[in-house]
């Protein structure tokens, strides 16, 4: 059976986050809950060129959600094997038995698991599978008016776009081999090499 | 750290005395050949069932308060379902099966303390309970090894935990001897000055995971290369208090010994509980650290 993964261009990004606000809307999220979210990295500085000082910095945006990752590090920590993995290769949680303990919040290295205060459990991302079983594509997809967000069969992806699945800041994708595929910022070599940062942390 | 994680501060330091006092206390005790003394003989509990009883109730107390960590505490029965690839599932059942072997082992000393006199049984069980403790330490060690947190993944996290089993236990352990000295027959077993030297050389072992190896907030994430968010503000100084304190419970074990001089019990005591709360207070620092600074790759 293929494996569903991601698709995200950074080239095209605006950072307008629609993806954001449409998952926030489609899947009812609590305030501060974000299944997917949207990094603004930014860094470079002033250049003095002959003696004339230029602007010379750079921005772009990570758009992320869980990645539905081929080792998924939350499955394997979770204490009550509430974090499953389907055939199709999402990773989903029974709420229901989720203890809450946040173990799965420590070990994903992308953020994907969100703790829901009301409800005191752990939620993700489910790639709105249900959408996807009714011929739809998830909501962050749709969502995109750039089309810089894709889905389907990974290796499909990976065919046609490449095999790129890390980008600052995600970290390298050895550890947990993310169903991603990333179309790299012209300038996401200079944020890794430079120490770019994230500019908006208080909104993720 | 969040504020959350206290529950785990607690949790993880009495798990840690409790498998440190039976390992360096019960087992021995149980090989020594003294300890087929009973209530019966002695007037009172025997030693290895108050060193049981002790361990069993420590251990209780940490599985509760680690309840006060969970979102849904009544769903905690679950926390051990997850064995085949979950640590923390293995560090439930490790201390679940801990905890029913020493509390199991003190019932059977309680209930029939004649049983006591029968050395092969009894030390099987305490070897059994003491393998179990052990795999609660290392299941335990394991559970923040995560490949993720490089900051926790290194020698810093079995060391401290190895430390702070020792050394608590070793002090928690001589206290509860000192107590008891007088009114059972296995005074003195296992020697003061064993624990004293083992409490020393795990003061001198916590000295030197405290200057060496206490990793200070590392760039690994994203988050935490941005300035502003770095986490683990401050923590130089609280590494100062720790070393001070160790450095105190050194000294006073090292002054005085414990027990050393059967002529002043009081004030042995008094230098052992000295000793016990600044070793506490190092720990609970220590572990206040451990999580402060937190920091994963990626995101």
């Amino acid at each position: 059976m293929s494996r569903l993964g991601f698709f995200f261009d950074a080239s095209a990004c605006s950072g307008c986050k629609a993806c954001q606000a449409a998952c926030k809307d489609k899947n009812g999220l609590e305030v501060g809950v974000l299944w997917r979210r949207v990094y603004e990295v930014q860094g470079g500085a002033w250049r003095n060129e002959g003696g004339l000082w230029r602007p010379d910095v750079f921005a772009y945006n990570v758009s992320i959600a869980c990645n539905h990752c081929e080792l998924p590090i939350c499955r394997n920590v979770c204490p009550t094997a509430a974090i499953e993995q389907r055939e199709d290769g999402i990773v989903t949680i029974d709420r229901a038995r989720c203890i809450g303990c946040r173990y799965c919040e420590w070990a994903c290295p992308y953020g994907a698991l969100q703790f829901d205060e009301p409800a005191n459990r752990m939620t993700k991302c489910d790639f709105c599978a249900d959408e996807i079983e009714a011929g739809r594509p998830p909501a962050c997809v749709a969502a995109c008016p750039m089309r810089a967000l894709d889905f389907g069969d990974i290796e499909e992806l990976r065919a046609r776009h490449g095999a790129t699945a890390a980008i600052f800041p995600l970290p390298a994708p050895d550890v947990t081999k993310p169903a991603l595929v990333i179309k790299p910022h012209r300038d996401a070599a200079r944020a890794e090499a430079e120490g770019a940062e994230v500019a908006n942390w208080e909104e993720i | 750290m969040a504020r959350r994680e206290w529950p785990l501060v607690v949790f993880t330091l009495l798990g840690q005395t409790a498998v440190g006092a039976f390992g360096l206390t019960a087992v021995p005790l149980a090989f020594s050949g003294r300890s087929a003394a009973g209530a019966a003989e002695a007037g009172g509990p025997s030693l290895m069932f108050v060193l049981c009883a002790g361990v069993a109730a420590l251990l209780a107390v940490a599985a509760v308060i680690s309840f006060l960590h969970l979102g849904r505490p009544w769903l905690a029965f679950h926390a051990a379902d997850n064995i085949k690839r979950s640590w923390l599932s293995r560090e439930i059942f490790c201390l679940i099966a801990f905890l029913f072997l020493a509390a199991g082992l003190a019932a059977w000393l309680w209930l029939r303390p004649e049983s006591a006199a029968r050395p092969g049984p009894l030390r099987a069980a305490v070897v059994a309970a003491g393998l179990s403790g052990l795999a609660f330490l290392y299941s335990m060690v394991r559970v923040y090894m995560l490949e993720t947190v490089p900051v926790w993944r290194n020698i810093h996290t079995p060391a401290s935990f190895l430390v702070s089993a020792l050394l608590l236990g070793s002090l928690g352990s001589a206290l509860v001897l000192s107590g008891l000295a007088d009114r059972t027959a296995q005074g003195g077993v296992p020697s003061a000055r064993y624990q004293a030297s083992v409490a020393l050389i795990a003061a001198a072992a916590g000295l030197a995971v405290t200057i060496f190896l206490t990793p200070l907030a590392g760039v690994f994430g994203a988050r935490a290369a941005t300035l502003r968010a770095r986490p683990g503000k401050g923590i130089v100084p609280l590494i100062a208090v720790r070393t001070l304190l160790l450095a105190g419970v050194g000294a006073c074990v090292l002054i005085h010994g414990i027990g050393a001089n059967p002529s002043a019990p009081m004030k042995a005591r008094l230098f052992l509980w000295t000793a016990l709360a600044g070793a506490l207070a190092a720990a609970g620092v220590g572990r206040w650290l451990f999580y402060a600074v937190y920091d994963r790759i990626g995101v």
